[in-house]
């Protein structure tokens, strides 16, 4: 099982990274005799309605499609989790601060905000995956914090603080690599959030300009299509759900098998 | 209730082959220590073994076999005709019911509930309304017990049901369940670690050893003489509260896994009177006289007694502690109100006293974790306290990182000491005798002893000139608890040892300080003091101790009072 989702995540990286060299068209070819025709030896996914290749559109949109969220998880877990750990094991006047602003960040309705924002602001993904990541972080710190509450009273924490460590070398070398498990799954998570968040947006038709090769796009897009080629709205919203489902299985495993690694 | 060759195995063989049986009115007790298989032959017992093992054999209750029965018929047995005690009631009870509600829950006549929780020595009915956290735990494990009796079962199964509290309350709730087990004529099977306790309570023993019963017999029989080795020497790791032994023994090695050693004696590697014919057969368990059953092939050699007193150390040269005048409230709780002492080079100043005494704030506020209200700690020497003072604390299984390496950890304990005075990862585990490749480990893949020694090396890494021993015991095997305490004395640190077990106090303490709820009682020379104890409270500490001598039969019946 756990095979099975690192390879599709692998083939994704994959794709994500060489998208481009491997698509077999131009994504932006038009052939407009060849509108909307089903699968065939030359086009394996068929074609949409202008005529242009739906696997070299998928290929070539496979690198926005990953490379935001990934961005986003990279991002809030980096700070949720430095913040988490300083809130949680300082506590005091920096924890009742932060906090303050993760519970205003926590009631602020996500998918609503990014639609107005990138709907006012307009420029693509860039205000979007900004936006997100702002709205994510408190999530994540909120959960490192609670469990940073709790190592830091364990015996081992107060063995470190008896030798005079520094709180920086505690939290860091000390309580987070006993937060792992959660970190890997925060990142997952987030990563997934942020995945059908952006697909979200471009099926509302906010943000990338029509036209762009863009998973969330195509969806929408080739919705009237469905009747001619299926695969060309059904392609793309299968991968987004299949990288999706994976990375979530695969943070729950991870958190599992790393949660038991350390209890023994 | 009777078991007959009871296995357990789950990735591999747990219980290899236990024999048992509990009547009416008899107290039995399962004793060994972890990783011996006792606990899951209760829970065997019980039908509530963890998912993934598996019992084999036959278990039976007045002839009816309950091996491979449905949940089903386990309910109907459960409560009503078995109930279980577990080591610790903050653990067993919902902290959301009240002590009342947990005895409702589980009676089935109409006995009232203060009847109920005046059975278990509760005289106050109005404990009926309060929560679990609002209750002591001697009060908890009272009301526990209240619930696991409240569906009248003729079997209780008590596992460690004291372990996890201090001593005089320990003797109460022993008292209490020999009391409730006479006042009914029901079975106890009592699972412990602690052969002391055993003995202060039980008819029969049995002797579990990698998954097996290595020893059976009457419990005054079997204290006066073992038939086994592995009991003997158990009997001799037990520190005895009443002389401080020239040198501490316990047994080298581990407890095998049972399948590893189930065509042979399990304790033939451990044993100094193994014979060829131990390895090649598994010993039966043969009868004796008088009752007793024996899985050794020979006579156990008797041992000699461990000779003499241990030699009177010279105290002591200036003070590395001076405590005065030391108060630490929480809210309204006074945790230390004004205490005062002083620890001198090279001795040992043993303190004592019950949970709630205020012994680990002490030591919390001299290792600087704890800002007392007023009063001074002042240690001897420049420098960073944390060159000064160290700590080994009770549980050595939380009290290492489990996401670091031994050697990293001791690395960098090391690195916060002076440098002139800094020792390699090497000598450091060389001092505590454990082998230089277990750097590369991490403590899950250490025994508990050999944990506890990783965190005294951690501890001695800065070269402190005060070591505070917080139970640095009592969380181990007897029979490495001895290794461990002998290692400490060997240290010659100046030391504030810690600790609820007189036994152990009067093996290592120079110097004794008596501590009850927050005030020093008494104070003086260790062996002055529980010789001839001053203060009221000492004597009743004291007396809690449970004897491993002909004597500890009078003890039990002594106090019937609770």
């Amino acid at each position: 099982m756990r095979a099975v989702l690192v390879t599709i995540l692998g083939l994704a990286a994959v794709a994500a990274l060489t998208g481009p060299w491997l698509a077999p068209y131009d994504p932006a070819a038009q052939d407009l005799a060849l509108s909307a025709a089903g699968p065939s030896a030359a086009h394996w996914l068929g074609t949409d309605d202008l005529g242009r290749d739906v696997l070299s559109r998928l290929l070539t949109g496979a690198r926005s499609a990953l490379f935001w969220p990934v961005l986003v998880a990279l991002f809030t877990t980096v700070l949720g989790t430095a913040l988490g750990l300083v809130s949680g094991y300082h506590r005091g006047w920096v924890d009742a601060v932060l906090m303050r602003v993760v519970d205003l960040a926590i009631a602020m309705p996500g998918l609503l905000v990014l639609i107005v924002l990138v709907g006012v602001l307009g420029g693509g993904y860039g205000w979007a995956v900004l936006a997100m990541a702002v709205l994510f972080t408190p999530g994540d710190i909120r959960v490192v914090r609670s469990l940073t509450l709790a190592q830091r009273e364990l015996a081992y924490a107060e063995a470190a603080r008896t030798l005079g460590l520094r709180p920086g070398r505690i939290m860091f070398r000390h309580l987070l690599p006993n937060l792992a498990p959660t970190v890997v799954a925060n990142a997952l998570l987030s990563f997934t959030g942020a995945l059908v968040a952006l697909a979200g947006l471009s099926f509302l038709g906010i943000g990338l300009p029509a036209g762009t090769p863009d998973w969330g796009l195509m969806v929408e897009e080739n919705r009237q299509l469905l009747d001619l080629n299926p695969w060309a709205s059904i392609a793309p919203a299968a991968l987004i759900t299949v990288v999706a489902c994976a990375a979530t299985l695969l943070g729950d495993r991870a958190f599992e098998s790393m949660s038991k690694g350390a209890g023994r | 209730m009777k078991v007959t060759g009871l296995r357990v195995s789950g990735t591999g063989l747990i219980v290899d082959g236990v024999d048992l049986e509990v009547s009416p009115g008899e107290t039995v007790g399962l004793v060994g220590e972890s990783g011996s298989g006792k606990s899951l032959t209760a829970r065997a017992m019980a039908g509530l073994l963890p998912r993934g093992l598996r019992a084999t054999g036959s278990i039976t209750l007045d002839g009816r076999e309950l091996i491979g029965a449905p949940e089903r018929v386990w309910r109907t047995v459960r409560g009503r005709r078995l109930s279980l005690l577990m080591q610790d009631p903050f653990a067993m009870l919902n902290p959301l019911l009240t002590a009342g509600a947990h005895i409702a829950e589980s009676s089935r006549s109409r006995v009232p509930i203060a009847e109920r929780l005046a059975e278990v020595g509760i005289d106050d009915p109005s404990v009926a309304r309060r929560h679990p956290f609002q209750l002591s735990g001697g009060m908890r494990q009272r009301v526990a017990l209240a619930a696991a009796l409240a569906g009248d079962p003729e079997l209780l199964i008590a596992d460690e049901p004291t372990t996890a509290l201090d001593a005089t309350t320990q003797h109460e709730i022993l008292q209490l369940v020999r009391r409730v087990q006479r006042a009914r004529d029901m079975g106890v099977l009592l699972i412990t670690h602690d052969l002391r306790v055993a003995f202060e309570l039980c008819d029969r023993v049995a002797v579990m050893y990698a998954g097996r019963i290595v020893e059976h017999g009457p419990a005054a029989e079997l204290g006066r003489a073992a038939a086994h080795p592995y009991t003997a020497r158990l009997l001799a790791t037990v520190p005895t509260v009443e002389r401080r032994l020239a040198r501490l023994e316990g047994i080298p090695g581990g407890v095998p896994p049972a399948g590893e050693v189930s065509g042979a004696c399990a304790f033939a590697a451990r044993c100094d009177q193994a014979e060829a014919a131990c390895v090649e057969a598994r010993p039966p368990l043969r009868a004796l006289p008088s009752g007793r059953l024996t899985a050794c092939v020979t006579q156990v050699r008797p041992r000699p007694a461990p000779s003499g007193t241990g030699a009177r150390r010279e105290a002591a040269g200036p003070p590395v502690l001076r405590v005065s005048g030391l108060r630490k409230a929480y809210g309204s709780h006074v945790a230390l109100g004004g205490v005062s002492l002083e620890v001198r080079q090279g001795e040992t100043v043993g303190v004592v006293g019950g949970s709630g005494s205020g012994k680990t704030t002490l030591a919390r506020c001299v290792l600087g974790l704890v800002t007392p209200d007023s009063g001074t700690v002042e240690l001897a020497g420049d420098g960073p306290r944390h060159r000064l003072v160290q700590c080994v604390f009770q549980d050595p299984s939380t009290s290492l990182n489990p996401a670091m390496t031994v050697g990293a950890a001791l690395a960098e304990a090391a690195g916060q000491g002076a440098p002139e005075t800094r020792p390699t990862v090497a000598e450091l585990l060389e001092e505590v005798g454990l082998p230089a490749s277990y750097a590369g480990r991490r403590p899950a893949a250490l025994s508990g002893g050999e944990r506890q020694r990783v965190a005294i090396a951690r501890a001695l890494a800065v070269r402190p000139s005060l070591l505070i021993c917080d139970e640095p015991v009592a969380s181990l095997d007897v029979s490495v608890q001895a290794h461990v305490l002998e290692l400490l004395r060997r240290i010659g640190t100046a030391m504030l040892f810690i600790t609820h077990d007189l036994a152990v106090v009067r093996q290592m303490a120079d110097r004794l300080v008596v501590l009850s709820r927050g005030e020093v009682v008494e104070a003086g020379e260790a062996d002055a003091v529980l010789d001839a104890p001053a203060h009221d409270y000492t004597r009743r500490l004291l007396r809690s101790v449970p004897v491993l001598t002909d004597s500890h039969t009078s003890v039990a019946s002594a106090s019937d009072g609770g």
